[in-house]
C-alpha cells in the first residue's frame, strides 16, 4: 500500500511526476536546475543496453540519469505512456 | 553610461544552444565550438562594430542557472553581478525554450539590460517549432531576437538591439530574486504564450535514437563505427603520409646539397639536418595526416548529436571500473592526440572519475604511437627515431 515510488523504477514509456529529491545538495541543486522540480512530469525514454543509465525527458530535453541517482527521486505513482509518447 | 570607455557585452547561454557559433558569427573570430573536446570553459573575448562604436564581447560559459554556491556558475554570476557587462545577450535553443527563458529570468535578477537571441530557429522550425518573438517579447518585457547563428540570420539585428539595451540611458530595474522553481515555471509560462509546436518532428530521431542506444544495436553500431572511423583515419593517411615523407626527403638531399656548396661544418650540418629537420619531417609526415582525418571524423559524429549516445551507452561499463561513461569519448580522442584527450577530459563532471580519466588516457595508444607502420607508412631508418606524439 504504501509502497514508495522512484524514478529507477521507471520503465521506458512511463511517465511519473517528481515529488521529492533525496541527494545531497550539490546533486539536488543540479538536478533542480535541470528541470526536475516537485511536480514536474519526467518520461523514461530509453534504458541503455545494460539497464543503466536511462534516459528522462523533463521540460523539453532529454537527460541521462545513473540509476543511483534516479533512486533518489521519489515520484507520485507512474502513469502508462500517453499515445505520442509525451511532449517533444 | 560614461562615454569614452568600451561598451562590454556579455553571451550567457545553456550549454549546446549555439552560443559560440554566434560569438563566432559576431566577432568572425574562429573560436573552436564543439561542445566534447573544446567546450567553453574560460571567458572568450571579441569585438563588434555598431552605431559608430566598437563593443566588446564575451562569450561566458554555457550554464543552466546563477547559482552562487556552484563554482563553474559563480563566474558567470560574478562577472554579471558585478557590472562586467553593459548589456546581456541570453541566448536561448529555440527547440526548448523554457529552458532558456529559465534563464533569462536569473540574468534579470542582476541586470535589466537583457536582450534575449532565440537562437537555432531554423533547426527548431524543421521540427515543427515556431517562435511568435513579438508575443515573446511582450511576456518577457524585453526585446527578443530570432537568429540562425549558423547562417548568420537574425545577427544584424541583434546586434542593433544589443547596442541600444547596452547604450540606453534608463533600464528597468533588476527583478526580486527567486527560487530556482520559480524560474522554470515563469520561463514555461512565457514559452508557452510564444512556442507553437505542430505535429511530432522528433519521429525519425526517435526511432534512430532506439537503434542506436538499443539493447542489442547499440554495441554492435558503435563498435562499427569506430572501427570505420580508424579504419578511414590508417588507410586514408597512408597516401598524404608517403607523399609528405617524399617531399622531406627531397628537402632533406636539397639541405644537404646547400650545405656542401656553403662549404658548412659537418658537426653543424649533423645536428641540424639529420637531428632538428628529420625529425622534424617525421613528425609531420607520420603524425599530420591522420590527424587531418581522425578529428574531422570525430567532429563529425558529435554535430550528428552521436557521442552523448555514446557516453550513455557505455556508462554501465565504466561504472563498473568506478568511470564515468564520457571516458569513452576521452579514450576515443587520445586515439587522436592524447593531449586532446587529456583536456576532453573537462566535460566529467565528478572530480574523481576526470582524474582517473586524465592519469588512464596515456595508455590509449596515439597515432603517433600506433603499432609497426604497415605498407606505405615511412619505415625506419637508420638513425632515426620514431617519433612518438603527445
Amino acid at each position: 500500500m504504501d509502497e514508495r515510488h522512484t524514478l529507477d523504477r521507471l520503465r521506458p514509456g512511463e511517465t511519473a511526476a517528481v515529488r521529492e529529491l533525496r541527494h545531497g545538495e550539490e546533486m539536488a541543486r543540479r538536478l533542480t536546475q535541470l528541470g526536475f522540480v516537485p511536480g514536474t512530469r519526467v518520461t523514461c525514454v530509453a534504458r541503455a543496453p545494460w539497464g543503466d543509465p536511462a534516459a528522462y525527458l523533463v521540460r523539453g530535453t532529454v537527460i541521462a540519469l545513473r540509476g543511483t541517482d534516479a533512486a533518489l527521486v521519489e515520484t507520485e505513482p507512474p502513469v502508462p505512456a500517453e499515445g505520442g509518447g509525451g511532449r517533444g | 553610461m560614461d562615454n569614452g570607455r568600451t561598451p562590454v557585452v556579455a553571451l550567457v547561454g545553456n550549454p549546446n544552444v549555439g552560443k559560440s557559433t554566434l560569438f563566432n558569427a559576431v566577432t568572425g573570430l574562429r573560436q573552436h565550438t564543439g561542445n566534447w573536446p573544446g567546450k567553453t570553459v574560460s571567458a572568450a573575448w571579441g569585438r563588434f562594430r555598431r552605431a559608430g562604436r566598437e563593443f566588446a564581447l564575451v562569450d561566458l560559459p554555457g550554464t543552466y542557472a546563477l547559482d552562487p554556491r556552484s563554482p563553474e556558475e559563480a563566474v558567470t554570476r560574478d562577472f554579471l553581478a558585478l557590472g562586467g557587462a553593459d548589456a546581456v545577450v541570453v541566448v536561448c535553443d529555440a527547440a526548448c525554450l523554457e529552458r532558456g527563458l529559465a534563464l533569462v529570468y536569473q540574468v534579470r535578477e542582476l541586470t535589466g539590460r537583457v536582450v534575449v537571441c532565440v537562437n537555432l530557429l531554423d533547426e527548431a522550425r524543421r521540427r515543427g517549432v515556431t517562435v511568435d518573438l513579438e508575443e515573446l517579447s511582450r511576456a518577457l518585457g524585453l526585446p527578443a531576437v530570432g537568429t540562425s547563428a549558423g547562417r548568420r540570420q537574425g545577427v544584424e539585428e541583434l546586434l542593433d538591439l544589443t547596442a541600444e539595451a547596452a547604450l540606453r540611458e534608463e533600464a528597468p530595474p533588476p527583478l526580486p530574486p527567486a527560487e530556482p522553481a520559480e524560474h522554470l515555471a515563469a520561463g514555461e509560462r512565457a514559452a508557452a504564450r510564444a512556442v507553437r509546436r505542430r505535429g511530432d518532428g522528433r519521429a525519425l530521431d526517435r526511432r534512430l535514437d532506439r537503434l542506436l542506444t538499443g539493447k542489442y544495436t547499440a554495441l554492435p553500431l558503435l563498435a562499427l563505427l569506430l572501427l570505420g572511423v580508424l579504419w578511414l583515419t590508417i588507410v586514408g593517411a597512408n597516401l598524404p603520409s608517403q607523399l609528405l615523407t617524399g617531399l622531406f626527403a627531397r628537402g632533406e638531399e636539397g639541405l644537404n646539397a646547400l650545405w656542401a656548396a656553403l662549404g658548412a661544418p659537418e658537426w653543424l650540418r649533423g645536428p641540424l639536418v639529420d637531428g632538428a629537420y628529420r625529425v622534424l619531417g617525421w613528425v609531420v609526415s607520420v603524425m599530420l595526416p591522420p590527424m587531418a582525418i581522425f578529428f574531422p571524423l570525430f567532429t563529425l559524429l558529435e554535430d550528428l548529436g552521436y557521442l552523448p549516445r555514446v557516453a550513455f551507452v557505455m556508462d554501465r561499463a565504466f561504472q563498473r571500473c568506478r568511470a564515468c561513461g564520457k571516458q569513452a569519448l576521452t579514450m576515443c580522442m587520445g586515439l587522436g592526440c592524447n593531449a586532446v584527450g587529456v583536456t576532453g577530459c573537462r566535460i566529467i563532471d565528478s572530480p574523481r572519475e576526470r582524474l582517473l580519466a586524465i592519469l588512464t588516457n596515456s595508455l590509449m595508444p596515439c597515432n603517433g604511437r600506433f603499432p609497426p607502420p604497415g605498407k606505405g607508412k615511412p619505415r625506419r631508418r637508420e638513425g632515426a627515431a620514431i617519433p612518438s606524439g603527445g
